[in-house]
């Protein structure tokens, strides 16, 4: 008995001695928690070159509002990854052996509220099966005894460059906590990715506007070539909004189905082609609602590029 | 034949008079530790010869042009050495000069030859070569086994003196052959003092140690006398049998031979009348390089040359010793035992015990943990550099303690299961203190001991911006063994390993195990 007393005291006495973060589980949980990069939606950065250029047939708007509209969302990823990312910089607060988790405590940038965030790993495939890992990020009033999640997410995979999950964005509860500011939409934000395979896919369903986007189901493929496809929403200047499912190839050449909804009434769709400095090569816009000076229609639908992820079929006129 | 303990009897027997009064002397000093076949390497044979013509080329009078210093140069040296100062004798002679030739040899003798390396001389034809020398006095001292024979047949005597004639002329003319033993008895060299017994109680006689009279002089009866009573003492009770120095005492003529004038050399030491006992002076290595039997009632100096010495004293009821540091340089220095420091006895200096060293230790070496796992996942190697501070003999005889720092680290990857791996830089800062023990051999130490230590292992992920460092701070205790290698009298190549335990508690408790080892240039600051 005496052995095993002096025995535990050692051992105790070497942890008080111990101390720091030096955790590879902590890097594994980590590496479950989506990056920028993991999240971002990116539509080829030339797309915009065209407005500088002098178009036969005109200029391919619709794909020109491509580049922007992605750069709206990907701030908002921006601002959920922001989110997730404190924990990146702090060691957690409690470790166990599925389990890390960061607070609760107070958020300096809102006084009376309290954060934490929880990462639970399991594995329902075994235990040589891919972990599963579900995050939340969660706040409360201080003193409540319960938390309201802001993002809550999961994800299949060790590493998230090379799995699944999703991330949810609960706007609402930003509100309700008083912890929104002037940008903060309504609604919420779904966040689905998939790294697994080719192509790399990024789901976002918004259900209010927010971030300089309208309220859509967005989506976007990037292979490893190049070629893409991206589902985007914008309004207008005149409040006509479009709905455009558009596939590129790698240099930036692509095709477009656009379904309209005018701001006077009215409903549509027309359907373009351009090249690598959009410009469009051609136009079937048989309501002539794609330009100012009708006939929108013109080019040639041999024009338009074929082996593209997308909008499919795109039959002949 | 010499066997282990050999006492030398050696010197004293130099000059009827002293080289004040314009003897002119001549000294040929052989020290020959390879007897050829059938004969064992002798440790201390060249020691002995080289501690002779120091002791006589300093205060024996003998100037360093008039002095040969044979170290294992074989019988045809010996003999041309012999011939050449026999000239220049007799070549003093012929000008007026009263003139004396000392040979003194340490080596094997066996079979009645001196046995230098493979080549011999008989014993007989050493003795004619003194006694047809062309000088005044002639002085043999041989320190070898059965060496006693060279006197043989003239009767030589173990005695512990011989009779000085008085009288007032010229001086004393003639031959004196000393041996360290009987013709039937072993010399015996001893690791202790560093020296065959014989030289070493010839050679503090000299010093000083054998000035019974006190007058500054030592002479050849009262250096006799010294090593003879110091060499039968010392080897009383020695495995080699008690050793007994003979003598041959053929000398006409008045008045004693002096063998060393102890006034015109500067530096020393002096004990004052009161003191009595046991003195050894070592040098800088633990040797013994002069005793003084002191007794009480007359005051008592030896001569040392410049340098550092230890100068030890064992209480005579065995509690513990009297050391004291002394620097000798022009002034005689006093010994007074009250300012000496007491020790305990296996502190002893004479057994290695140097008192406090200090080291300074800087190298290079490489990390390196146990388990796989914990390479991969958590620490991988690295190499360091690092430096070390060791205390030597401070806490004991052969006991040790020092600190450490080491610094290093190194690039490596980070595995995780179904993740790509990441690129890590690695960095370790380690600080401990050891406690452990030497062990000489030679130029060779072996250490072993414990060690506890503060370690810092810190890792960055330089290609992954997004992940934190990390870090992690614990103690370490451990083994730590070296092997150092004396290259010179200050600087050493030590060979280190440390094994040391880390417990691990961040993600989960664990004991890991890791060793370290470092190649490194050890430089002694001090004595």
């Amino acid at each position: 008995m005496r052995s095993v007393t002096r025995t535990t005291a050692a051992a105790l006495g070497l942890a008080l001695a111990a101390c720091g973060n030096y955790s590879t589980e902590d890097l594994r949980f980590l590496a479950a928690l989506p990056t920028r990069s993991d999240l971002s939606v990116a539509v080829p950065a030339d797309a915009s070159s065209g407005a500088a250029t002098v178009c036969p047939i005109g200029p391919a708007d619709v794909w020109l509002r491509a580049k922007p509209t992605s750069d709206n969302l990907n701030a908002g990823v921006r601002f959920v990854v922001s989110l997730i990312d404190v924990v990146r910089h702090y060691p957690p607060t409690a470790r166990e052996k599925d389990l890390r988790r960061w607070g609760p405590f107070p958020d300096e940038k809102h006084p009376g509220r309290e954060i934490q965030i929880v990462i639970e790993r399991t594995y329902p495939a075994g235990p040589d099966g891919a972990p599963v890992h579900d995050y939340r990020f969660e706040a409360r009033r201080a003193g409540d005894p319960a938390f309201d999640p802001l993002i809550a997410g999961t994800f299949e995979g060790a590493s998230s460059a090379r799995g699944h999950g999703t991330v949810d964005l609960y706007f609402e509860n930003f509100w309700n906590l008083g912890m929104n500011d002037d940008t903060t939409p309504h609604g919420t934000m779904l966040i689905a990715y998939d790294r697994v395979s080719d192509p790399v896919t990024i789901a976002l369903d918004l259900t209010n506007d927010g971030f300089g986007v309208v309220q859509f189901g967005y989506g976007f493929a990037g292979y490893a070539d190049g070629r893409g496809r991206f589902d985007y929403r914008f309004r207008t200047l005149n409040g006509d909004v479009l709905t455009v499912v558009t596939g590129y190839d790698a240099a930036g050449a692509g095709r477009a189905a656009v379904a309209y909804a005018a701001a006077g009434g009215g409903t549509g769709s027309f359907r373009q082609c351009w090249d690598s400095s959009a410009c469009l090569t051609y136009v079937d816009d048989p309501f002539n609602f794609s330009c100012i000076v009708p006939p929108c229609s013109g080019g040639s639908y041999a024009a338009c590029p074929v082996d593209i992820p997308a909008p499919w079929p795109f039959p002949p006129p | 034949m010499k066997v282990a303990p050999a006492a030398l009897a050696l010197a004293a027997v130099l000059a009827a008079t002293p080289a004040a009064a314009g003897v002119r002397r001549f000294a040929l000093v052989a020290g020959e530790p390879d007897g050829g076949a059938g004969t064992v390497h002798l440790r201390y044979a060249e020691r002995d010869a080289r501690r002779i013509h120091e002791i006589l080329t300093r205060v024996g009078g003998v100037q360093r042009d008039d002095a040969r210093l044979l170290l294992s140069q074989g019988a045809g040296a010996f003999r041309r050495a012999l011939a050449e100062l026999s000239q220049a004798s007799a070549a003093a002679r012929s000008r007026g000069e009263r003139t004396l030739l000392l040979v003194y040899y340490s080596g094997h003798a066996k079979d009645d030859a001196l046995r230098l390396g493979s080549g011999r001389i008989p014993l007989e034809e050493l003795r004619g070569a003194l006694e047809r020398a062309p000088a005044d006095v002639r002085i043999g001292l041989l320190d070898s086994c059965r060496s006693g024979a060279i006197a043989r047949t003239k009767g030589a005597r173990p005695a512990p003196a011989f009779d000085v004639r008085k009288g007032d002329d010229a001086g004393p003319t003639g031959l004196v052959l000393i041996a360290s033993s009987a013709a039937d008895e072993d010399s015996q060299e001893s690791d202790t003092i560093g020296a065959s017994w014989f030289t070493h109680h010839l050679a503090s006689g000299l010093l000083g140690g054998a000035d019974a009279s006190g007058d500054g002089r030592v002479t050849l009866a009262e250096a006799y006398a010294y090593a003879y009573a110091r060499t039968v003492g010392s080897t009383a009770s020695s495995a080699g049998g008690v050793q007994h120095p003979v003598f041959l005492y053929d000398l006409g003529g008045a008045g004693d031979v002096v063998l060393a004038e102890l006034a015109p050399a500067t530096g020393g030491l002096v004990f004052p009348a009161a003191s009595e006992g046991l003195y050894v002076v070592l040098d800088r290595s633990g040797r013994a390089v002069a005793e003084v039997a002191k007794t009480a009632g007359g005051e008592r100096r030896i001569a040392l040359a410049s340098g550092r010495y230890l100068l030890k004293k064992r209480l005579p009821d065995e509690s513990g010793l009297l050391v004291a540091r002394i620097d000798i340089e022009r002034e005689p220095i006093g010994v007074e035992d009250a300012r000496m420091d007491r020790v305990a006895l296996d502190r002893d200096p004479q057994k290695g015990f140097a008192g406090s060293r200090i080291g300074m230790l800087g190298g290079f070496g490489m990390q390196r943990f146990f388990s796989r796992a914990a390479r991969d996942g958590l620490f991988p190697p690295a190499t360091l550099a690092g430096v070390e501070l060791a205390v030597r003999d401070d806490l004991g005889h052969g006991l040790a303690w020092g600190g450490d720092l080491a610094y290093g680290g190194g690039n490596g990857e980070l595995r995780m299961p179904g993740v790509d791996p990441i690129p890590v830089r690695f960095t370790e800062v380690a600080g401990g203190v050891s406690l452990w023990r030497d062990f000489r051999t030679g130029p060779l130490t072996l250490s072993a001991g414990v060690r506890i230590a503060f370690t810092w292992l810190g890792r960055t992920f330089e290609a992954e911006q997004d992940l934190p460092s990390q870090y992690f701070f614990t103690v370490t205790p451990g083994l730590t063994g070296a092997a150092s290698w004396r290259f010179t009298q200050r600087l050493s190549a030590v060979a280190r390993v440390r094994v040391s335990y880390l417990f691990y508690n961040v993600d989960e408790n664990r004991s890991l195990g890791f060793a370290e080892g470092l190649l490194g240039v050890e430089y002694a600051l001090g004595d």
